[in-house]
């Protein structure tokens, strides 16, 4: 708009009379400038100082009016002008035709000044609050754009949204350019868009548009959108480009994601290494020997499975980011073709199953992040200053033959040293499964469940860790059973009277070589003629056997493999190969495992191991 | 307002216990609870509840199909999609089919109380 005093008003015409006239019209108002041909009005439209309004004639030889309104509203230069036809021709016709061509009103001759006056006036007035409103639009950084039933954009949208989809986007379907390559995309939406448009009630309408999806991910850019309805049959679209949000969102969620697996390492560090070992030994002697050992038994697939299952568990506890999940898939593929090899093993499957290439690249992005944080040299020594495993095992032999020799010459003192010696690798039996509290906690979010803090209680013991080693880490089982099948959901405990917040207790005791173990729920006890009924229906016993069978040996059933009480398979609990696990671990060590269990109270687990160190 | 009886449709134990819980904290009264859409559609028009709420997802007849088989049996009746997110495109086609209303899991107390106060006042007899 011209930073004149007075506003300065193009008028078209071939007849000087007819200027002259329009231009007295004007005078007290406006600037006038000339124009007495098509082109020449086009030139000065296209100027440095182009006018703020143009009063075109239609007759003119040559160029007519329409031809000249046309050019100018194609011209990304000139196409805000407002353009009044100025014609003797009265027909409603004319000035149909006028007004679609992109004028903005019609005055026939003769006129009266005053009204050609005023509605120049009106007309400049609303030109220019709608180039405010465009500017403001241009600078809000926002994408608004608005589409009618056809979903075509209009040509007016915001300067934003030239950034937003990086091309021109007036006429093109809206759909199409918010879901480039997903046809179901763009067909939900543009039947979304109709049901709105169509729905008279306005409260179903707003329900529809409070499900309209609110963002999208667009030229690697996260859009939130935000619907209005113009009037009954055009809808705006407004978008913002909330990328840099976003990305802070998940860079944060993956720093916390990275912290906790440091502090886990820092903290449990021979957990973390315990269990890293146990992956070497799953990829190198498990997987790799699997396929190439002739025909692998069933037995030994299902041990597979477990160790699969059971250090997918671990890697969870220890808050690693990516092995979780690649244990799991691997499980997952166990499983379909333990399904699939019913009637007999294929071993280039079995192969393709087995192959470990998803683990060791999750195993690299982990210790990636140790490495980081902590340096290499942590991966390197283990988290320890100490001495190989070898020179351990060393030590404790030599100083288990010193003292059963009873060298000579060794006063109490170094007896003591070498008893202590010989049990350098022992630990507390409650460092060893310290994991386990946390882990059931967590465990118990995960389920909905809520349960009171708790350590593992009792004697402090110790235990070689490698004798102990996969009991302590199928230990877990044990609780997972306690929270997915004893604990019930706080709506259901206070249903019953009882608290809403579930109790469970892990205490050991130790007599001369007998070692006791034990962890009680306050939970809903197990139900010994469900668990019978399962055993029939599961081909596990015949009918008569169950009857006959006593109700300590029906709930040991549960430690049979892929006896489970669930219905639904989650990741964490229900395809039954927990407790079995554990089971094996337990025998392994010569172990014994009693139940007691009461309806609505409760559950004990008793484990009686000997303790040979 | 006044107390209002549900019928609830879920294939969900905990949803269910959540929900009853918190409808009768509002002051609402759960007289029929069905496991799965077909049950509700066959079991509505004797049961007769001001309001339904639906979950979308259930085993054998999917909440949408649910809404349109009590609808085809009563137009007028109230029913409410229990639903979580990324289940919009199937909310919409409830709607379409007849449904009132939805809310996001997790349910907030609050927010169902103000929803039904708000399909209430438009659709309630």
């Amino acid at each position: 708009m011209s930073s004149n005093d007075k506003l300065r008003v193009l008028v078209v015409d071939d007849e000087r009379a007819n200027i002259t006239l329009m231009a007295d019209a004007l005078k007290p108002d406006f600037k006038t400038v000339v124009a007495k041909s098509g082109p020449q009005a086009l030139e000065r439209a296209r100027s440095e100082n182009p006018p703020d309004i143009i009063l075109l004639d239609i007759l003119m030889p040559g160029m007519d009016g329409y031809e000249v309104c046309r050019i100018l509203k194609a011209d990304e230069r000139t196409k805000h002008i407002p353009v009044i036809f100025v014609s003797a021709m009265s027909e409603v016709g004319d000035e149909t035709r006028g007004l679609e061509i992109g004028a903005v009103d019609y005055i026939t001759k003769p006129f009266n000044p005053a009204i050609v006056r005023a509605r120049v006036r009106t007309h400049l007035e609303s030109a220019l609050a709608r180039a405010k409103i465009s500017a403001l639009l241009d600078n809000s950084g926002q994408g608004f754009l608005s589409f009618g039933r056809k979903l075509l954009v209009d040509e007016e949208y915001s300067r934003e949204c030239g950034k937003i989809f990086g091309a021109p986007i007036g006429g093109l379907p809206i759909n199409v350019l918010l879901y480039p390559a997903e046809k179901a995309g763009q067909n939900n939406f543009a039947r979304n868009i109709t049901r709105i448009l169509s729905e008279p009630d306005s409260f179903k309408r707003d329900l529809y548009i409070s499900l309209m999806p609110s963002e999208f991910l667009l030229r690697g850019k996260y859009l939130r959108a935000e619907y209005k309805l113009l009037g009954d049959d055009k809808l705006m679209l407004i978008l913002t480009d909330i990328t840099g949000q976003k990305e802070l969102e998940q860079g944060i969620r993956q720093e916390r994601r990275r912290l906790k697996l440091i502090v886990s390492a820092v903290r449990d560090t021979l957990d973390f290494f315990e269990i890293l070992k146990d992956l070497d030994e799953l990829k190198g002697r498990k997987l790799k020997d699997l396929p190439e050992c002739g025909a692998p038994r069933p037995d030994i697939v299902a041990e597979l499975y477990r160790s699969i299952h059971t250090l997918k568990g671990l890697f969870q506890q220890m808050d690693f980011i990516h092995l979780p999940a690649a244990l799991h898939n691997l499980e997952t593929r166990l499983s379909a073709f333990k399904q699939s090899a019913k009637d007999g093993l294929d071993f280039a499957a079995l192969k393709a199953v087995c192959d470990s290439s998803e683990l060791d690249r999750a195993q690299l992005k982990d210790l990636a992040v140790i490495e980081e944080a902590l340096g290499a040299d942590f991966l390197i020594q283990r988290g320890r200053i100490a001495i190989t495993r070898e020179q351990a095992f060393g030590l404790e032999a030599l100083s288990k033959r010193l003292v059963a020799s009873g060298a000579c010459g060794l006063d109490c003192e170094d007896l003591a040293l070498l008893r202590g010696l010989s049990i350098i690798r022992h630990i507390n039996l409650k460092t060893l499964l310290s994991g386990c509290p946390k882990a059931a906690r967590q465990l118990a979010e995960r389920l909905g469940k809520d349960i009171y803090p708790f350590s593992i209680e009792g004697d402090d013991v110790l235990v070689d860790p490698d004798r102990f080693g996969n009991f302590s880490k199928a230990f877990i089982h044990v609780f997972r059973n306690a929270l997915d099948h004893g604990i019930e959901s706080p709506d259901e405990r206070s249903a019953m009277g009882k608290d809403e917040t579930g109790k469970i207790t892990c205490t050991i005791s130790s007599r001369e070589q007998e070692l006791g173990l034990s962890v009680s729920d306050d939970g809903r006890g197990m139900d010994v003629d469900l668990l019978r009924a399962r055993a029939v229906s599961s081909n596990l016993l015949g009918h008569d056997e169950a009857r006959l069978l006593d109700d300590g040996a029906v709930l040991r059933l549960v430690f049979e493999e892929c006896f489970s009480t669930s219905k639904t398979v989650t990741d964490l609990s229900g395809r039954g190969i927990g407790l079995s696990a554990l089971k094996a671990a337990l025998d392994e060590l010569g172990g014994r495992v009693e139940i007691e269990t009461e309806k609505g109270k409760g559950t004990t687990f008793r484990f009686n191991l000997k303790n040979l160190s | 307002m006044k107390s209002l009886t549900f019928m609830l449709v879920d294939d969900s134990n905990i949803t269910i216990k959540r929900l009853t819980n918190m409808l009768e904290e509002i002051g609402h009264r759960v007289v029929y609870v069905a496991g799965s859409g077909q049950h509700a559609a066959e079991k509505y028009m004797s049961v007769r509840p001001d309001m339904v709420t639906m979950d979308i997802t259930m085993p054998d007849m999917d909440g949408i199909e649910a809404t349109r088989r009590i609808i085809e049996q009563d137009e007028n009746a109230v029913i409410i999609m229990v639903t979580s997110q990324g289940q919009e495109q199937m909310v919409i086609e409830a709607i379409e089919a007849g449904a009132k209303g939805y809310v996001m899991k997790p349910v907030k107390k609050e927010k169902l109380k103000e929803h039904i106060e708000q399909v209430f006042a438009k659709y309630g007899a």
